[in-house]
């Protein structure tokens, strides 16, 4: 134990003597490090914002729509709302068009229903189903000149001379909607009944979103409308949930990887100092080994030093990434778009534990080689050495 | 005392260094070094010494022939198994002392008996402090590192880390090569004052005087060990008749080319005249003594 701590208290002098090198090459193992746990803290932003918005639209509500992605009559969403444990069948209409000469998304909902799809800032929600009202997103509205009281023109396929309709409320961004479905358009929600006219969906709904009266029945309700209703496609929370990890975890695979190669590069760092540093102590090492260090201890003092090279490295970038995932979050992704990402900025030990671990083993995995070779250096040719 | 410390029998080493070159550094050396000794190896670079003191360090292997130490053959251990041998066997002493750069003077001479894990860090203290009395090491330097020590405050050290483990002999390797007069004569001192405590000294050098101090001298030539000094060696020149008629040619044909260089030097006003009749005359006098 104690032959083991002076061996560690020996790789740390060597360090120690060459601060400018350990600096440098802990930089570089830190820069890595702190790109993927500044990336890592985004990806938990951005899976848990996903996970809050399905959440909040959805809950343990359920989707219903048509197998051929054809529209559904609303005479379904009656019969729908007669299955038991099923406490309300919402239809919804969506379809695109344009709203003073950009792109929107035009979203049709009942009036009572539309503040469960859009959170209102300022203004109210619409009045009255018949009312040529409607809601927009404040960052659009803003970006348009439009504000509370104005008219916008709303052009469709259906009705290409245009309807006005007067802006009663702006409503937040960033909601599964715009981010999934939209994009960077704007969402506009109407009243069903004027949807109905804007997109010609006259008695037909593109999905039903069905509220049940106690989430544990979601599974019952499911199965009880496939059984009644083949033709009907049904996603739960669940569901949906899992298909938008999928595309996280795709984004995620492309963001680790190219992280990877900064890890690499930091690798090839350590390696290469680690290799300095035997190079410049051959003699050393022969002397060492001629007093009787054994093979194994000679290999544990320059693994020694790469572990130490990586914990600093790792504990550097862990912290730096944590403050630059912060400064992502909070200062550049609001930013960054025409329309605003708002995410969470969630301080959990992961990102710190993960950037410290894969430091280490960076750093470990690269000194190993270098080390192997001091370790078989032989004496003899050791002190020959100049 | 007459237990023997190390006995090489019929010791060769060839070095290979290409293709049909070998180095014969060791040509069946027998030497055998008893316990209480002071022996010293002396010999001219090249004559093997150094290839004995690796061999004798168990740092390198014979191409053929037994190594014993402390009446254990060496010869066929494993590098592990050597390693741990070398610890608590044998003390080193290098030329350029070798001391570990990062650790301090008190800490070098701990360092092989916690490597040996006999001692506890306590009792490494202790006794590397008392080793460094010994062989009078000041002692408000004790935490200095290497780079912050003379040559002579090295070795010391370097003297006091070999006998850490007790070892059967110290091998010391031009020990004063690298000390000035005054440091050489204590370290000298400190080797025989060792000695007469009962230490097994094998020292390799070439500085006769050091060789002096020791109780026993064998001299190496050439990778043979002998008890006297060789003294044929110089006067024993093998060159017959026609190699130095061969070599009186050329040198006169080298003259001949000078003389026509200085010739020409001189044609083309490049040297004075003054200079040129001096490099003449040089060449001559040169001309003349091959001739005799």
């Amino acid at each position: 134990m104690i032959t083991l701590l002076y061996l560690i208290r020996y790789a740390m002098r060597d360090l120690w003597g060459k601060k400018v090198r350990t600096g440098l090459t802990a930089l570089g193992i830190a820069i890595g490090i702190a790109s993927l746990v500044s990336l890592f803290i985004v990806s938990l932003g951005l899976r848990a914002r996903v996970g809050e918005s399905i959440n909040t639209l959805l809950g343990s509500s359920i989707i219903v729509r048509m197998r051929n992605s054809e529209p559904i009559s609303i005479y379904v969403v009656h019969l729908l709302s007669n299955i038991p444990g099923v406490k309300k069948a919402v239809p919804v209409i969506i379809g695109s068009g344009l709203v003073e000469s950009n792109n929107a998304f035009i979203l049709a909902v009942p009036i009572d229903e539309i503040q469960s799809f859009q959170t209102i800032i300022n203004g109210s929600s619409i009045s009255s189903p018949r009312a040529l009202e409607c809601l927009m997103p404040k960052e659009s509205a803003t970006r348009m000149g439009i504000s509370i009281g104005s008219t916008v023109r709303v052009v469709t396929q259906y009705a290409q001379e245009g309807v006005s309709f007067k802006v009663v409320g702006l409503s937040e961004v960033g909601g599964l909607l715009q981010a999934a479905l939209a994009g960077p358009a704007s969402v506009v929600a109407v009243s069903i009944e004027q949807g109905e006219k804007l997109l010609n969906k006259r008695g037909v709904a593109d999905m039903i979103l069905i509220r049940v009266n106690d989430p544990s029945n979601v599974s019952r309700v499911v199965n009880a409308i496939k059984l009644t209703y083949p033709n009907l496609a049904v996603s739960t929370e669940e569901d949906v949930l899992n298909q938008a990890q999928s595309i996280l975890n795709t984004i995620d695979a492309v963001i680790f990887t190219i992280s990877a190669i900064s890890i690499v590069v930091a690798g090839v760092g350590t390696m290469n100092s680690v290799t300095m540093s035997i190079r410049e102590k051959i003699r050393e090492i022969g002397v060492l080994k001629s007093i009787g260090t054994s093979p194994a201890q000679i290999l544990f003092i320059f693994l020694t030093e790469g572990v130490i090279l990586g914990l600093l490295g790792g504990f550097l970038g862990s912290v730096f990434g944590i403050g630059l995932g912060y400064v992502v979050i909070k200062q550049v992704l609001p930013r960054m778009f025409r329309f605003e990402i708002n995410l969470p900025f969630i301080l959990s030990p992961e990102p710190f534990i993960n950037g410290l671990v894969i430091a280490i083993a960076a750093s470990f995995l690269s000194s190993l080689l270098p080390s192997l070779n001091a370790s078989r250096i032989r004496p003899v040719e050791a002190l020959r050495y100049e | 005392m007459s237990s023997p410390a190390l006995e090489c029998v019929n010791v060769s080493k060839t070095y290979i260094l290409g293709r049909d070159i070998e180095v014969k550094a060791l040509r069946n050396v027998s030497l055998r070094v008893d316990k209480g000794d002071f022996v010293s190896i002396i010999g001219p670079s090249g004559s093997g010494k150094s290839t004995l003191l690796h061999i004798a360090g168990t740092l390198d292997r014979p191409t053929s022939g037994r190594v014993l130490i402390d009446g254990v053959d060496v010869t066929e251990l494993s590098e592990s198994k050597l390693t741990a041998f070398r610890k608590n066997k044998i003390g080193f002493v290098f030329q350029f002392f070798n001391l570990i750069t990062n650790l301090s003077a008190i800490e070098n001479v701990m360092l092989p008996m916690l490597l040996s894990r006999r001692y506890t860090l306590r009792e490494a203290r202790l006794k590397a402090l008392y080793l460094l009395r010994l062989v009078g090491f000041p002692e408000d330097r004790l935490r200095n590192t290497p780079n912050r020590l003379s040559g002579g405050q090295q070795q010391k050290v370097a003297i006091a880390r070999a006998l850490a483990n007790n070892p059967t002999y110290i091998l010391a390797d031009e020990p004063t090569g690298n000390l000035d007069v005054s440091s050489s004569a204590e370290i000298i001192a400190t080797l025989k004052l060792l000695n007469s405590f009962g230490n097994t000294i094998i020292i390799v050098t070439h500085n006769i005087e050091l060789a002096r101090v020791t109780n026993k001298i064998l001299f190496m030539r050439d990778g043979c060990i002998y008890e006297e000094a060789p003294r044929s060696f110089l006067e024993h020149m093998p060159m017959d008749e026609s190699t130095l008629d061969a070599k009186r040619k050329i040198q006169l044909e080298m003259l001949k080319l000078e003389r026509e260089n200085i010739e020409r030097l001189f044609k083309n006003r490049l040297i004075s005249s003054e200079a040129y009749e001096k490099a003449l005359k040089s060449i001559e006098e040169k001309e003349l003594k091959v001739k005799q």
